[in-house]
């Protein structure tokens, strides 16, 4: 035993502490506060000391005798309308999972019905979620990626399985043909849609305007708004099909799979560098992957299931970017991004209902352990230097983990009721349970991203939070478009070909007076009376100035860009930088700088239009790809007259919140 | 909801100290750590029917508060100074880690204010008790109240917080308990 510690306090600790309770303490020194008390551990006690003279002061004066009774009275009221909707950050998995774990991601066997949540209003607790008996044994694994199997998909039976095929890029018609038609599912989806309207008394927008829906179309599928001459074409195209014909140019083309590309390595691996990654070598892998519509069953199974160094399997990059930590991080980015769940402990405490042992903790560090064995090392490059690479350890076995008891545990590899107990290979088993699992997660999930990327809100949002605590706007509309979505092979391109001939991708994003009040915001169940609006995102923002003044997209130069943008919360690892950057008064500030004045240079190379307007029309057309309307003809027509006039104009329509938005 | 037993009720209303002083050390002002503290008895409230009587209560609740904080910073933290979400978990961790000395604590800690010249006293009296409007009283309106310079108001006032974290220790110590929970 160690002699007690001295009873001094160090002064600057006090001190800043002080500073802290009395609100006079700065960033800095409220960094420097934490790296006194997390690297020193007396710190940290005479931190606690200080902080229990100042509470039970503060405490013992009155401040709250008189506020933690009036709590009881308000205790039985609903519970905070927002208490599902929080979402953890993820640099805290590792401690959360020590407390609790994950509740439902990791549950074998049945989703409960989340009806006794709707009707407390409650927040999801894990005693809401009572775990069942699995009610079947999982599907017979079958060589990785898994095809649904035919007890769960009978329509899947008549057809002999078809794997998608990388080579055509085409879905397989036959399992098509086996599953509802394109435009059967279309129609259900529109008269899914229509009956929420109906039911609750409110009229959709009307359609898009031609140049609306054009500049949409071409932001969503191909990463930027139409040039002039692409809007020009369009227009003054009368055929009855030609957006129809539209989408068959952008579903086909290679803009569409970079900028698939471009949102998923953000969703995997974020923005800002990160040790070992090579983003742009992942970027190019999925792009390659999504122009040769290869399913996503398959590139998921080799996210996760990859090794080897990064500039062989660019896939590998996934876990390179998350390995660390005891793969901590890599345990709760492969739930939220790929089966959109989250490591989200709910409750953290036994579960009395299920005699005490089913500890949800557990349920993480099984998953866990299919990361376990695996290190990142590196390697000499061939080009020299060296490069990050997946690499089997010898390390086999069970993980160890401490429980909340200080208990030590060790646990298998366990997922959906399997245990694996060999040490290689454990990630291809993975890859394979996931896919095979009846609860069809990883497809889910990406529907409900891809419906949320064209439509600005997910059926279920947050768009990786699925789960029984939180059930879809749609349900039904989500179930079908999972149905026909792994029915095809996990078909990328099917799936957006079909979301994009619904209705809803037709109307227009502006709110008319009866639909005001359908927004996507947080906590509402959106009714999609319209295509609700997106902000660009900072890719999208600078290649559409580049399309607009006729300048070729270079990735590199958006690249560069984009890095000025990228905010990393220190400590928060692995986790802030995942979340769209749409700080607008940062990204206007950038945009008035270089690359803004390369979009308004009058370049050579420029369309003329763009370069030397000669009228209002010129300018709307490129910039916003519509026409002005009549009041902005009369409001504008005087500057038209001055000199520069319209150059000007250029410049502030490329700063309106209409530039920065997808209609 | 069943209502809960009186042992729960026993419980609960002993935590309260407790809960806290642990939502402090994880956010730093106290006026935070009531709000926090409001939520986290909603909760427990909430939740009481799935305590399991005989287990450790005062667990269950700091599991259910830290909760709480999380919630907390997630909602309210963001746009404003705060700690990491690496020190937070650190201090739930070594908060967890206290057996329950606070009562301890408490009691030695009127001893230790009893001790402070009555000038201090008084001090701390103004600082902390909560203003005609219920909230907190800084150094700053103190200072103001005293017609003192703002800066010696404060300077003491950290001086005095200082002596009764170290009084609080020598005592502690004098009875034999290790001044936190760590066992050293």
């Amino acid at each position: 035993m160690n002699a007690p510690p001295p009873a001094a306090i160090p002064s600057d600790l006090a001190d800043a502490l002080h500073a802290l309770q009395e609100d006079r303490l700065d960033a800095a020194g409220l960094a420097t506060l934490e790296r006194r008390v997390l690297g020193d551990p007396a710190a940290m006690r005479a931190y606690l000391d200080l902080t229990a003279v100042h509470g039970a002061l503060a405490y013992d004066a009155g401040t709250l005798s008189s506020s933690a009774l009036p709590a009881l009275t308000l205790a039985k009221e609903p519970a905070a309308p927002n208490a599902n909707r929080w979402r953890l950050p993820l640099a805290l998995a590792a401690s959360l999972a020590l407390l609790c774990g994950l509740t439902f991601v990791l549950r074998p066997g049945g989703v409960p019905e989340p009806a006794d949540l709707a009707a407390t209003g409650q927040g999801p607790t894990v005693d809401g979620v009572e775990p069942r008996p699995s009610p079947v044994e999982p599907a017979t694994p079958v060589t990785p990626p898994s095809r649904p199997t035919r007890e769960f998909f009978p329509e899947v039976a008549a057809v002999p399985p078809a794997p998608s095929t990388p080579a055509d890029g085409q879905a397989d018609d036959r399992t098509i043909a086996a599953v509802v038609p394109r435009g059967e599912l279309v129609a259900q989806i529109d008269a899914a849609l229509a009956r929420g309207w109906s039911e609750a008394e409110v009229e959709p927008s009307p359609e898009a305007e031609p140049g609306e829906w054009l500049r949409r179309a071409w932001l969503d599928f191909a990463g930027h708004a139409p040039t002039p001459s692409d809007v020009d074409r369009f227009l003054a195209d009368e055929r009855p099909d030609r957006r129809e014909r539209e989408l068959d140019r952008l579903l086909s083309g290679d803009a569409f799979a970079s900028h698939l590309a471009e949102r998923w390595t953000t969703a995997l691996v974020g923005r800002a560098p990160r040790e070992g990654v090579d983003r742009s070598g992942l970027r190019d892998h999925l792009t390659d992957q999504f122009a040769r519509n290869v399913g996503w069953d398959f590139v998921a199974a080799d996210l996760i299931a990859a090794t080897g160094d990064v500039k062989q399997a660019p896939a590998a990059n996934f876990l390179v970017a998350h390995v660390n930590n005891q793969a901590v991080p890599a345990t709760a980015v492969t739930s939220r991004v790929l089966l959109g769940t989250q490591v989200q402990c709910m409750q953290c405490h036994d579960h009395p209902q299920n005699g005490g042992t089913e500890w949800s903790q557990e349920r993480f560090w099984e998953l866990n352990a299919f990361f376990k064995g695996t290190d990142v090392v590196r390697r000499p490059a061939s080009e020299g230097g060296r490069v990050a690479a997946l690499e089997a350890s010898a390390e086999g076995g069970p993980t160890f983990f401490e429980d909340r008891r200080g208990v030590m545990k060790a646990t298998f590899p366990k997922f959906a009721g399997e245990t694996i107990e060999a040490a290689d290979g454990r990630r291809e088993k993975l890859a394979e349970l996931l896919l095979s699992d009846d609860r069809r997660l990883p497809a889910k999930s990406f529907v409900n991203r891809a419906w949320a990327h064209l439509f600005g809100a997910g059926l279920v949002n947050p768009v990786d939070d699925l789960g029984p605590h939180n059930p879809a706007s749609h349900p039904a509309v989500l179930d079908a478009l999972t149905d026909r979505f792994v029915a095809t092979g996990y078909d990328v391109r099917d799936l957006y070909a079909t979301l994009a001939a619904t209705r809803l991708y037709r109307l227009s994003g502006a709110a008319t007076d009866g639909n005001a009040f359908d927004t996507p915001i947080a906590g509402k169940i959106p009714l999609f009376t319209r295509c609700y609006p997106k902000p660009l995102t900072v890719e999208q923002t600078f290649d559409s100035l580049a399309a607009v003044s006729g300048r070729p997209i270079d990735p590199a130069a958006r690249d560069e860009w984009v890095a000025g943008f990228v905010r990393r919360q220190a400590n928060d690892e692995n986790s802030e930088d995942l979340a769209p950057v749409t700080d607008i008064p940062r990204a206007l500030a950038l945009m008035n700088g270089e690359a803004m004045e390369d979009a308004l240079a009058v370049a050579s190379s420029g369309s003329s239009r763009w370069a030397e307007p000669e009228d209002l029309d010129d300018v709307f057309l490129a910039a916003l790809s519509r026409p002005p309307t009549a009041w902005e003809r009369r409001r504008l027509a005087p500057l038209v007259r001055t000199e520069s006039g319209l150059q000007d104009l250029r410049w502030a329509l490329l700063n309106s919140g209409e530039f920065a938005t997808v209609p | 909801m069943p209502e809960p037993d009186e042992q729960f009720l026993r419980d609960f209303t002993a935590s309260q100290r407790r809960l806290f002083l642990t939502i402090l050390s994880q956010v730093g002002r106290p006026a935070d750590a009531e709000e926090i503290l409001q939520n986290a008895n909603l909760a427990i409230w909430r939740k009481a029917d799935t305590f399991e009587p005989g287990t450790n209560f005062n667990a269950w609740s700091a599991t259910v508060a830290t909760y709480e904080v999380l919630k907390w910073r997630e909602k309210r933290g963001r746009d404003r100074l705060r700690f990491s979400d690496e020190f937070v978990a650190a201090v739930a961790r070594e908060a967890e880690a206290d057996p329950g000395l606070w009562e301890e604590r408490r009691r030695v800690l009127e001893r230790c204010v009893e001790k402070l010249p009555r000038k201090d006293r008084d001090l701390l009296t103004r600082r902390y008790t909560p203003g005609s409007d219920g909230s907190e009283v800084q150094g700053k309106e103190v200072a103001e109240m005293l017609g003192r310079p703002v800066n010696a108001v404060y300077q003491s006032l950290g001086r005095i917080k200082k002596t009764l974290a170290e009084c609080v220790r020598r005592e502690l110590t004098q009875l034999g308990a290790p001044t936190t929970g760590i066992a050293t």
